[in-house]
């Protein structure tokens, strides 16, 4: 949870928090800047942006307190129920009595303060009031006068027990300041804020203001202090009522958004792939092809030898021989009544005729021909054996290469 | 400026048909060049594949080469070799109890890879005296090719065989 406070030159951003150094900003827009996304924000208003009433309520409950409190404000208020969002800090509680400081806020008001942040399709998870949670740090005062910046004000706060009793804005300036504070402390004291204080806390950047406010409060201790540093969380929260629906909605369009974002990575991955592996694929081409063109002069080399070797095949390859072919045939005979008659050979191609004493006879001396391993270098081809009129069968057996 | 919902309705449905048309094209033209690329390659492996088998044996074909450039004859006396030829031919024949009648000694002609210096001879003779005169006749280091043979059973004679041969020498080119 990232806390936006007011601060002497604008906001402070983080530092509310244990263990967390705060850092400034101008601008509220400059402080949803430095928020990280997905952070939860309490934001922390000043003074200025609240009213704040001083109460005694006769309930102890804090459900029929705050419905008090809220007809109490629409009475003195100039917005309607629906219009502001309210809470209240319990002073002091007797049986059947409350003191409270109630506190309003303008829905308007806090919508248009935390535009930035909407912006930024986030919202404040918690709303409360600087002094209130400053007032919290000193516990041990009974009566404490705290003096302190906020960005366009110089507030005085009147803490009790450590609950903000009443808050006041003063000029920022250390005369304005020093002539105006008699006037705000009988306004808190016709609130029925004590204004006997105990102690009076200086912050400590008003250091210089320290002999003024001394004349101010001749019989009071006055100390500089600090009001950086770890806030508690208090109990009020001017959260309006509408934005917890609009940060569902925001967290839904954050979820979505980073649905989608994660979607578009795995997209772009994907695309990515493809691309790659396309590139892989054409490299693994143009690769091989390389190797292919490289080996090219060699292969032209071994083709020529081929051929040359093909050409005078009928010379130098025995199997291609006359005689050769010759034994093949006659081996191939499938019975003594097979007679060849006629044997025809060219370098490229022989001829078989002959007489078989029936077509099964032709047809199987053809089948053994075809089976020959020796052979396999011929197509042959042979017509349908012609039947002579002494049932013998003709045959002619072509051989190609 | 802030879309309306129908208006925001409406964008995401165009962009949606938008992006799906255009992921629609990237698959198309994914599908097509992965194909287009996949056939290549295996032509390509094929290709380098046999290639490289043909190579592998790349240096018996060089041996070969050598020994038939080596042992193929060289044309040195273009009148004289159709007639060493021919009695060639003639004295083998005669060993082998063959009779050769019209004995023609053929000019040069020139070839892709060689030169042929053919005869033509006609023969008569049993079968196995042809045989081993065929066996006699061809030999590798010779050069000696049967260009055309016609052989078939005499007709005046059946136990003898009657053959048609154009012998040729194939010299180098």
């Amino acid at each position: 949870m990232v806390t936006i406070s007011p601060a002497t030159d604008g906001w402070r951003v983080g530092g509310g928090a244990p263990g967390t150094a705060g850092r400034s900003a101008r601008t509220l827009e400059e402080a949803a800047a430095e928020t990280p996304a997905g952070s939860g924000i309490r934001l922390l208003l000043p003074v200025s942006a609240v009213l704040m009433e001083r109460m005694r309520l006769p309930s102890s409950d804090r459900e029929e307190l705050g419905g008090m409190v809220v007809l109490q404000l629409e009475k003195t208020l100039p917005y309607g129920a629906e219009e502001m969002t309210s809470g209240f800090n319990i002073i002091r509680q007797e049986e059947n009595e409350c003191d409270l400081l109630a506190a309003a806020v303008s829905n308007g008001q806090l919508d248009e303060l935390c535009e930035p942040l909407r912006k930024r399709g986030t919202l404040p998870d918690q709303v409360s009031i600087y002094a209130v949670e400053l007032a919290a740090k000193f516990p041990g005062e009974a009566v404490l006068g705290l003096i302190y910046r906020e960005a366009e004000a110089t507030i005085l706060a009147v803490v009790e027990n450590g609950k903000l009793v009443a808050a006041h804005a003063g000029p920022t300036e250390k005369e304005g300041f020093l002539e105006e504070l008699p006037r705000m402390l009988l306004t808190a004291e016709l609130e029925g804020a004590p204004v006997n204080f105990t102690k009076v806390v200086l912050e400590r950047e008003l250091g210089g203001w320290i002999g003024g406010v001394r004349e101010q409060f001749p019989d009071v201790a006055v100390e500089l202090g600090s009001v950086d540093g770890p806030l508690e969380t208090g109990s009020m929260n001017l959260v309006p009522s509408g934005w917890t629906l609009e940060q569902q909605k925001l967290a839904q369009q954050a979820s979505l958004k980073e649905w989608l974002a994660r979607a578009g990575v795995v997209y772009l991955c994907l695309l990515l792939l493809a691309a790659g592996y396309i590139i892989w694929l054409q490299h693994e081409v143009g690769a091989i092809n390389s190797k292919i063109a490289a080996a090219a002069p060699a292969m032209d080399v071994l083709s020529a030898e081929k051929a040359k070797w093909a050409t005078l095949a009928a010379a130098t390859d025995p199997t291609r021989y006359t005689v050769e072919l010759l034994q093949q045939i006659n081996k191939c005979i499938p019975t003594d009544e097979l007679h060849v008659t006629e044997f025809i050979q060219t370098p490229t191609q022989f001829t078989v005729q002959g007489e078989a004493p029936n077509a099964t006879v032709a047809v199987d001396y053809l089948d053994k021909l075809r089976e020959d391993p020796d052979l396999k270098a011929y197509r042959l081809d042979a017509p349908e054996p012609l039947i002579l009129g002494n049932d013998h069968a003709q045959f002619s057996i072509t051989g190609t290469l | 400026m802030t879309l309306s919902a129908r208006e925001r309705t409406l964008s995401i449905v165009v962009g949606g048909a938008v992006f799906v048309l255009l992921n629609l094209l990237l698959v198309k033209a994914f599908v097509q060049r992965n194909a287009g690329y996949r056939q290549d390659l295996a032509l390509s492996q094929g290709e380098w594949a046999t290639m490289q088998e043909e190579l592998g044996s790349a240096d018996m074909w060089k041996k070969r080469d050598e020994a038939v450039t080596a042992k193929q004859p060289k044309l040195t006396n273009q009148n004289a070799a159709g007639v060493e030829l021919l009695d060639l031919v003639t004295a083998i024949a005669k060993g082998h109890n063959i009779s050769l009648v019209n004995k023609v000694v053929g000019g040069v002609t020139k070839q892709k890879g060689y030169k042929s210096v053919p005869v033509t001879v006609e023969t008569h003779s049993i079968w196995p005296d042809l045989i081993s005169f065929l066996y006699a006749l061809q030999k590798p280091d010779q050069f000696i090719v049967c260009e055309r043979v016609d052989i078939k059973v005499d007709e005046s004679d059946a136990s003898k065989m009657e053959g048609q041969f154009t012998i040729a020498r194939w010299y180098a080119p």
